[in-house]
């Protein structure tokens, strides 16, 4: 990649090291499960740590206990990236969801309820690659990330702010309505127009959209 | 997208609005909301789709957050690491935590012939949904309650509503989600069948009408009760969920 670099303009050579950089953080949680790779384990921890206890800060909890969690979210990390697939997330987003789903067990004592893909009731359908699958490659996945970062980058700030609060502040769109001094109705829109334009510049198909629903 | 001629018909009309999929990415929703969001995630691959892409938008903020300070550096997070490699089978807790407290499913081995529900929901199910114990509420709505039953925590229960039951008009509280399981409903805003979810908020009032052949199975979660209007809907408010 990087004998290619000098061919490619500025803008797409920043969106292809920024892909890359996550190649290495994916690659690094591989090596972690592979074989418990201590040098992998510190990219990780250097990347993510600090991150991982911004999120918890600024979903309002205090220094002792974000800092307490963040660790245990580091150790489980460690103990599992034997399950992590790079072609199935980025490191950030299997990151994100052990964090926030621990903060979860931490407030209330059970674990999140998700979907389990072995239910008999699962029902496939369109985009399955995007849903439960495993994309194609990971080169497929890593487009598809590098797609979604450049909808996130391209957002109208107005709706990036609201998505922003609601991952890393306030528990209700109420909260985030007082803060930024809004109608509840008006955060709410802005979420829901905010992820139709990620999916519209990700060229997702809506099966909203198709003639067989609705 | 050519994808698109290729749809694999689910029968789901009715979907989750886009800010309840973000209050489910966020880890924002309570527990019973979250049951109903999964069991209908379970149903709606569309929804699911959404979801796991909310999921990847939390790994980008993540990813573009401004760092704050660890207490420990990384040789030292390494050395808790290493020792908890020799203490884990002492400690499966911290490891588990996704899997340590799945409930056994009471109707995980029921004939063919049982209804079935999504797993997030048989997993909170002493029984199988045609053998629950089933309260009477009202004529032809009976209910099972999976939440604690206080008026302050909304509403969390399943109910059963015979064919031709109408309910009374009612507006709701703050947030209600509704997931039809088995039958179906109409009202004002459309029929909703198997896998439908009704995601309400206080500006919606409907009447539903059961309209299947077969009892109309819902369960149904709130974050504050709903309110009916006229005298009788007062008087059976505390009863009714839908």
């Amino acid at each position: 990649m990087p004998a290619h670099a000098a061919v490619i303009p500025a803008s797409q050579r920043n969106r292809l090291l920024n892909e890359l950089g996550r190649d290495e953080l994916s690659q690094a949680l591989v090596a972690i499960g592979d074989n418990r790779d201590e040098a992998a384990f510190s990219i990780i921890y250097t990347h993510f740590a600090g991150r991982v206890k911004s999120f918890l800060l600024g979903k309002g909890m205090e220094e002792n206990t974000a800092e307490e969690l963040m660790q245990e979210i580091m150790l489980i990390i460690w103990r599992r990236a034997e399950s992590y697939d790079p072609g199935k997330a980025a490191a950030s987003t299997w990151i994100f969801t052990i964090a926030r789903n621990r903060r979860i067990d931490h407030l209330r004592g059970n674990s999140r309820i998700e979907v389990e893909l072995d239910d008999a009731m699962l029902e496939r359908g369109l985009n399955d690659n995007l849903v439960d699958e495993t994309l194609e490659s990971e080169t497929a996945l890593a487009q598809h990330t590098g797609k979604m970062y450049e909808a996130m980058d391209n957002l109208p700030p107005e709706q990036k702010q609201v998505m922003h609060l609601s991952y890393f502040r306030g528990q209700s769109h109420g909260d985030i309505a007082e803060w930024l001094g809004l109608p509840v109705g008006t955060v709410k829109s802005r979420i829901r127009l905010a992820l139709q334009s990620i999916r519209t510049n990700m060229q997702i198909g809506d099966a909203d959209s198709s003639p067989f629903e609705n | 997208m050519t994808t698109q001629n290729t749809v694999h018909k689910t029968g789901i009309s009715h979907h989750l609005a886009e800010e309840t999929l973000t209050a489910y990415a966020t880890g924002s929703l309570s527990e019973a909301f979250e049951v109903v969001v999964a069991s209908h995630l379970t149903m709606c691959p569309c929804c699911r789709e959404k979801a796991k892409l909310l999921d990847s938008v939390g790994g980008y903020f993540v990813e573009q957050s401004d760092s704050a300070i660890p207490a420990l550096t990384a040789t030292e997070m390494l050395k808790k690491c290493r020792l908890s490699d020799v203490v884990q089978l002492d400690d499966r807790t911290t490891e588990q935590n996704d899997q340590s407290d799945k409930r056994p499913c009471a109707h995980e081995v029921t004939r063919e012939t049982a209804l079935r529900v999504p797993l997030p929901l048989a997993r909170r199910l002493p029984a199988s949904v045609d053998n629950l114990p089933w309260k009477p509420l009202a004529r032809g709505i009976e209910q099972f309650e999976l939440g604690t039953g206080s008026k302050k925590d909304g509403a969390f229960k399943l109910l059963r509503i015979q064919p031709g039951t109408q309910l009374i008009e009612h507006e709701h509280g703050d947030h209600e989600l509704t997931l039809v399981l088995h039958g179906s409903y109409s009202d004002s805003l459309g029929r909703y069948s198997a896998g439908d979810v009704a995601d309400l908020g206080p500006e919606h009032s409907h009447k539903p009408v059961i309209d299947s052949d077969e009892p109309c199975i819902a369960l149904i979660a709130s974050n504050a009760p709903a309110r009916y209007k006229g005298l009788v809907g007062k008087l059976i408010q505390p009863f009714v969920g839908i």
